[in-house]
């Protein structure tokens, strides 16, 4: 699905990825953790061209995407939502689900998969119309990743969503993004500081601290390792 | 002070929309350059005169039919446009020049242009007279000519056919997204180059026809460009920076203060007058009038 080979990656002089090596399996949600500053939002930036790769190889679904142009990278099939600005904040919610599927030329494929969206998050139908800065941070969050379905992406990158976001609303975040996964057939990463109840909804997951991959497996093994105790109460940060 | 008679009010106010009308197109190109890639284009107003003169080439010396010659102009000019940010924007940018650079660098193609057309055309005055000067007629107290009234009305036209297109269509969305946030539109799989390079190009074709209207109107010389580029600078500051309503409010308000002003002050503050409306605008509303206080709600890191 996603495999990345000896990545070395970082920013202009400040290299942050050393070596780091990931495959995700095809329909699976893999979480990616590590302390503040270990370089998870770096590893997906990179997916998308938007670091300065030095070495290393990414390939998705066996073709090398090393280096592609980011705005090549959607209609390949990665989605992508970021942390930060999210949304096209002075357009209406319709408008930027509709940005999520813009280079499909099929309009009634397009009204399809909005019908499809709107029955997944029925609050975004309601607020069809506002701007999207007019929403509340978890109804941000949920614009951005129905955009980002309306693509009807293969590969789902989620960089921290549970940013600013009250502890209810993070679990049903994340059992949304379960439960699309599952409808949408979507392999999903999505990266995360520390939070335990993510590792009762993921398959598999990594540990990246200082820019290197120290721990990896399935989900329900990792979390009773020693290691996950030093992420969970930031020991590593 | 003596305050003039009344009586001159509503020609000073049909004068002010005719200045708005104008500088309602240079400054909705004007806008959109700014709201897609961010920079100060002040040399937008070159490539306005730039427009003028083509189309006085075409019209008065190779003795074109003056639609033609029009349609050419503006063809022209739009080419000429995208030259422009193709040799000298995009590199500056491709380097990550900073803002002051790209403002710099666009000061520096504004005297350029000026001064290329100087040498080709001379300094002296040209007038393009495809619409001889008619006896106008009498609305309300004002004179009005049927060239002032074609002015406007295909400024208008236009205007409101750009809005139209930037609401609407599925190229003024991909505008509108990257002039919201060029980074997401990135990972959104929309080519921010190739909607720069575009918004570019028909900023430079509304300000062909905006050097049309003005050659038809007033008088084309090498010295219109900074001017209107300026006045555009100052309508998007008084609008609100990047939005589009806000520009073409903030040219009619521009023209309409300047010429209305002339009822109390002599004709030569006109410049003074919207310079200190800028200066009051950006000392208390630089926002402009149409500029939110958007981005509180979200999660800002």
């Amino acid at each position: 699905m996603l495999k990345i080979t000896n990545l070395n990656a970082g920013y202009a002089d400040l290299p942050v990825l050393k070596e780091v090596n990931l495959e995700l399996q095809p329909a699976t949600m893999s979480v990616l953790m590590g302390p503040n500053g270990a370089g998870k939002s770096t590893l997906l930036k990179s997916v998308f061209n938007l670091t300065n790769i030095t070495s290393g190889q990414i390939y998705f679904e066996g073709v090398e995407i090393t280096g592609w142009p980011a705005h090549k990278l959607l209609s390949l099939g990665i989605a992508y939502v970021a942390q930060g600005k999210i949304n096209f904040s002075s357009m209406t919610v319709r408008e930027n689900l509709m940005l999520g599927a813009h280079f499909i030329k099929n309009k009634m494929e397009c009204q399809e998969r909005l019908v499809k969206i709107y029955e997944q998050f029925p609050m975004l139908l309601e607020k069809e119309g506002a701007l999207a800065f007019t929403l509340s941070g978890g109804q941000q969050q949920m614009l951005a990743i129905g955009r980002a379905l309306m693509s009807a992406p293969r590969l789902l990158l989620l960089d921290e969503p549970s940013l600013g976001l009250a502890p209810k609303l993070v679990k049903e975040v994340f059992a949304k993004v379960r439960a699309i996964k599952d409808i949408f057939g979507a392999t999903v990463l999505i990266v995360e500081h520390n939070l335990k109840s993510l590792m009762e909804v993921a398959d598999y997951g990594y540990i990246l601290v200082q820019g290197q991959i120290v721990a990896h497996d399935k989900c329900s093994i990792l979390k009773n390792l020693p290691i996950m105790k030093d992420v969970f109460v930031g020991k590593l940060d | 002070m003596e305050i003039a008679s009344a009586a001159i009010l509503p020609q000073l106010i049909v004068n002010g929309l005719i200045a708005g009308a104008m500088y309602s197109l240079t400054a909705a190109g004007f806008s959109l350059v700014y709201a897609t890639n961010r920079f100060l284009n002040l040399a937008h107003g070159g490539i306005m005169m730039v427009g003028a003169y083509l189309v006085y080439t075409f019209f008065n010396l190779a003795g074109l039919n003056f639609y033609a010659a029009s349609f050419l102009a503006v063809i022209c000019t739009s080419l000429f446009g995208g030259f422009l940010f193709v040799s000298v924007y995009r590199p500056l940018r491709q380097k990550k020049a900073a803002n002051m650079v790209m403002l710099i660098a666009a000061a520096g193609l504004a005297i350029l242009l000026e001064a290329l057309v100087t040498l080709i055309f001379g300094t002296d005055v040209k007038q393009l007279n495809f619409i001889s000067v008619q006896e106008g007629w009498h609305i309300a107290g004002a004179i009005i000519t049927p060239l002032q009234l074609v002015v406007m009305a295909v400024s208008a036209v236009l205007l409101v056919s750009f809005a139209v297109f930037m609401k609407y269509s599925s190229w003024g969305k991909l505008i509108r997204a990257v002039a919201d946030n060029a980074d997401l539109a990135r990972t959104t799989g929309i080519n921010p180059y190739a909607v720069q390079l575009w918004s570019f190009v028909i900023a430079c074709a509304i300000a062909s026809v905006a050097g049309i209207l003005i050659g038809l109107e007033r008088n084309i010389e090498p010295r219109m460009g900074l001017g209107f580029a300026l006045v555009s600078f100052a309508s998007t500051v008084v609008g609100g920076m990047g939005s589009l309503p806000g520009a073409i409010l903030g040219s009619y308000l521009i023209g309409l203060a300047e010429n209305v002003g002339q009822w109390i002050l002599p004709s030569g503050y006109k410049e003074a007058i919207w310079l200190v409306m800028l200066f009051l605008f950006l000392l208390i509303r630089p926002s402009g009038i149409f500029g939110t206080e958007q981005g509180v709600r979200q999660t800002k890191l």
